[in-house]
């Protein structure tokens, strides 16, 4: 290509030349100067010409140079598309071989996503007594293995705005009798439609649940750190903790220094058999209370909290009476996971303190108790610790005590299956004594919720 | 009066939580690789946040109250899926921030579009802690950081609209310095990022580069980046102490021969220890290598026991002190591992 451009502008060089030479010959003598200058104009203008249409023939000859290289270019690509093709599909057909002779050569399920989340908690314990035991029905418990308690739990997302939690329990109340009970049933409502940026820091729960009283009462019994729960808790919530139907907001409390506050305030039906008029009261019960947690590195955190719950100790009292019956309760707990333990270890204080007030027309008793327990995870799956409970007397003997040792350790196979091993020693001033070794087995099937955070894997 | 006046100033303050103003979309994500990504396409228009730190287990971190904090304004939530961070149901229910929950369109999985590996036939607790839509560590492919902004950037498009041009603009950039540093520039010119990464996807990359040429050169030569400093352990048999490392395995065609645990989660029996000393020998495995929240002493051991090395490394941004972004955790697994190999 580039020769004919070269032909090209020779030619029209040598015409131009030729031109301005024999000019002369046929012009007048005194128009020379003009004719001279008119001729140079002119090849001016066809070297201009020539110039532009050089540069237009070097691009379209560099164009078509770069048409050759993007051919051989796609060419290549197209080659790496067969070629990612042809590995890919290699590759399915080797997956699917896989599959076909993998362990279960079939999906044989998904989760579908429609149904709850079910969860089968159960609860396994074996105990051997130092003298005899009862339960609160007088039954002989001692030295003897129990199922202890079976929970299913169901968990499904209701709509945008709620949640659903049902947690159905089959206890065991006597020997090998089975209780079974609505342990939580409620509407967890996480903002009010259409109020969501005036109350997006509130929550709602609506129904049968665990109070918030301190830090153990929402734990459910197969959660504990412990086999059992401690001296106060039972003292003044009952056995099995305080479980109410009624409502409840939390809070997160907006603050200047943008700390974790939060509040709750519940209103329920104060039918607590140890606190209030249990199953018969006929006036509400309020709960407040207000926790504070802090996350000083990944290493140190803690929360303190303090609770208030205040309800009538009787149903029906007399028109000119009280029976105001108000616990009180301060909790803390520090831990510490070693940054460079990973999940290791980690080492958990834990106490909690309760007094409780009870007005009965112009008398006033006051009760307290207090659990402190220290829980150190040396390896991954093992954690040992002790609790100490003390509870002073019962209402009718108030200079008695009561307390409470226990030392356990704990194993984990894996976060669904864990091994428990508890010694704990029981006294009261009334001469009662008792010791008592357990061994504990606790096991999940289904989805698995997370676990209480800060005690267990 | 005027004390009437505070008190009912602090109130409001307290009860709807009026506080300075920040103009930056607050963007809160389940881990720092996460944040790192959302860092390089958010630029000045986000401010982001981390609910964990690169030396946590991502499986495992405590829902506490200071975390569901930090969510009550987020304006958006980035997190991996795949099962990951199952604790993160509880931090937003805690959080009560209706626009970030997980379907709202102010939540980003990260793991929307990705192809994913190891997805079990069968779901049973017998096979550890599987996750049933397939192994979730993700990032440690460099191909999946590219999907992974682009899902993040769909996200903010939707809650920033006004910033849709910047965020299209910083998302090709990060996506031409991840080929860039994966590939190299040359081969980045000859092929292009979208035939790279299918030739890489197929596990054929570098049969095609060694098979081919242009201009009279092997591709080959072509290959540079983080793939090419790499060539020299392809096929180097490795053991793992957990299936954090699947992506990686495939990214740079390195072969996983045996993991420490016996299945997911599981904790090493003693059966399955003699399994992995067997393996180390018959497949001379030059390192067992761990991500630093596992039980590092563990390996350290068994590595002295059959004489090979322990190589820990960063599983994420914030793993180690050198991991700061993405890149430099690519160029910290890649030196570590090389390093080994030298060695």
């Amino acid at each position: 290509m580039k020769s004919i451009i070269r032909w090209s502008s020779v030619s029209l060089l040598s015409f131009s030349v030729l031109s301005v030479s024999t000019a002369p010959l046929f012009g007048q003598e005194s128009g020379k100067d003009k004719q001279i200058e008119e001729v140079q104009k002119q090849i001016q203008k066809l070297r201009t010409l020539y110039e532009n249409r050089l540069e237009d023939l070097e691009k379209e000859v560099d164009r078509l140079r770069g048409e050759k290289k993007d051919s051989s270019l796609q060419k290549l690509r197209r080659k790496a598309a067969e070629f990612s093709e042809k590995k890919k599909k290699e590759q399915e057909v080797m997956d699917a071989a896989a599959r076909l002779t993998g362990p279960g050569s079939i999906i044989s399920s998904k989760f579908n996503e429609f149904n709850p989340r079910i969860t089968v908690f159960s609860d396994f314990l074996g105990r051997l007594d130092g003298r005899r035991v009862n339960n609160d029905e007088g039954v002989d418990t001692t030295d003897r293995f129990s199922l202890r308690e079976v929970e299913v739990d169901f968990r499904a997302d209701i709509d945008t705005y709620a949640k659903g939690v049902l947690i159905l329990a089959m206890e065991e109340h006597s020997p090998n009798e089975y209780e079974f009970k609505v342990e939580e049933g409620y509407l967890d409502l996480h903002t009010i439609p259409g109020l969501e940026d005036v109350a997006h820091n509130l929550r709602f729960k609506i129904g049968r649940f665990r109070t918030e009283f301190g830090i153990v009462n929402i734990l459910h019994n197969h959660d504990l750190p412990w086999t059992s729960r401690p001296l106060p808790v039972i003292g003044f919530l009952g056995e099995e903790g305080d479980v109410e139907n009624g409502l409840g907001i939390e809070y997160l409390v907006h603050n200047p220094w943008n700390e974790a506050i939060t509040f709750n305030f519940q209103i329920v039906n104060g039918e607590n058999s140890t606190l209030f008029a249990g199953a018969n009261s006929n006036d509400l019960a309020f709960l407040g209370r207000l926790k504070w947690h802090k996350q000083l590195s990944l290493e140190h955190e803690f929360q303190f909290g303090a609770s208030a719950y205040t309800g009538n100790a009787a149903s029906d009292p007399p028109a000119d009476t009280t029976r105001l019956s108000t616990l009180m309760g301060a909790d803390f707990y520090y831990r510490w996971r070693p940054e460079k333990g990973g999940d290791q270890t980690s080492i958990l204080f834990q106490t909690e303190a309760y007094l409780r007030h009870r007005e009965e027309n112009d008398r006033t008793r006051n009760r307290w108790g207090f659990y402190s327990a220290l829980q150190h995870q040396f390896l991954k799956n093992f954690y040992a610790g002790a609790r100490f409970d003390y509870l002073s007397g019962a209402p009718n003997s108030e200079n008695d005590w009561h307390h409470k040792e226990a030392i356990y350790l704990s194993y984990y196979t894996s976060e669904f299956l864990r091994f428990r091993l508890g010694y704990e020693h029981e006294e009261e001033n009334n001469g009662f004594d008792n010791d008592t070794l357990m061994f504990q087995v606790t096991w999940v099937f289904g989805s698995h919720a997370v676990e209480p955070y800060w005690v267990n894997r | 009066m005027r004390v009437h006046l505070w008190f009912t100033m602090a109130t409001l303050l307290l009860t709807f939580g009026v506080g300075l103003a920040d103009e930056r979309l607050k963007v809160v994500t389940s881990n720092e690789t996460l944040a790192a990504v959302a860092r390089e396409v958010g630029g000045d228009r986000v401010e982001v946040f981390s609910l964990s730190r690169g030396v946590e287990d991502p499986h495992y971190v405590s829902p506490t109250p200071s975390l569901m904090l930090q969510v009550t304004d987020a304006d958006l939530f980035f997190e991996n899926g795949m099962e990951l961070e199952c604790w993160v149901e509880r931090v937003l229910d805690g959080g009560r921030n209706a626009k970030i929950r997980r379907g709202a369109k102010a939540h980003v999985y990260a793991c929307a579009g990705i192809s994913p590996l190891e997805v079990p036939s069968t779901l049973s607790r017998s096979e550890g802690c599987i996750h049933a839509h397939g192994n979730p560590h993700i990032w440690l492919d460099p191909i999946n950081a590219k999907t992974m902004a682009a899902n993040l950037v769909e996200g903010l498009k939707r809650v920033d609209p006004e910033g849709s041009e910047v965020y299209d603009q910083r998302y090709a950039q990060f996506r031409a310095r991840i080929d860039v540093a994966f590939y190299g520039r040359d081969l980045i010119e000859v092929l292009g990022s979208e035939y790279c990464d299918r030739l890489q996807r197929s596990g054929g990359l570098i049969e095609f580069l060694e098979a081919h040429e242009y201009k009279g050169r092997s591709l080959i030569e072509s290959l540079g980046g983080w793939r090419k400093k790499m060539l020299p352990l392809r096929d180097m048999n490795l053991v793992a102490y957990h299936q954090t490392w699947a992506y990686l395995r495939d990214a740079f065609d390195l072969d996983v021969v045996a993991h420490v645990e016996p299945k997911p989660g599981i904790s090493p029996t003693p059966s399955q220890i003699s399994l992995v000393r067997r393996m180390i020998e018959r497949h001379e495995v030059p390192a067992i290598i761990s991500a630093p929240y596992y039980d590092v002493g563990k390996v350290r051991t068994l590595a002295e026991e059959t004489k090979t090395n322990a190589v820990v490394l960063p599983s994420g941004v914030g793993a180690d002190a050198a991991s700061v972004d993405y890149f430099s955790l690519f160029e910290r697994i890649t030196d570590l591992l090389l390093e080994n190999a030298r060695s």
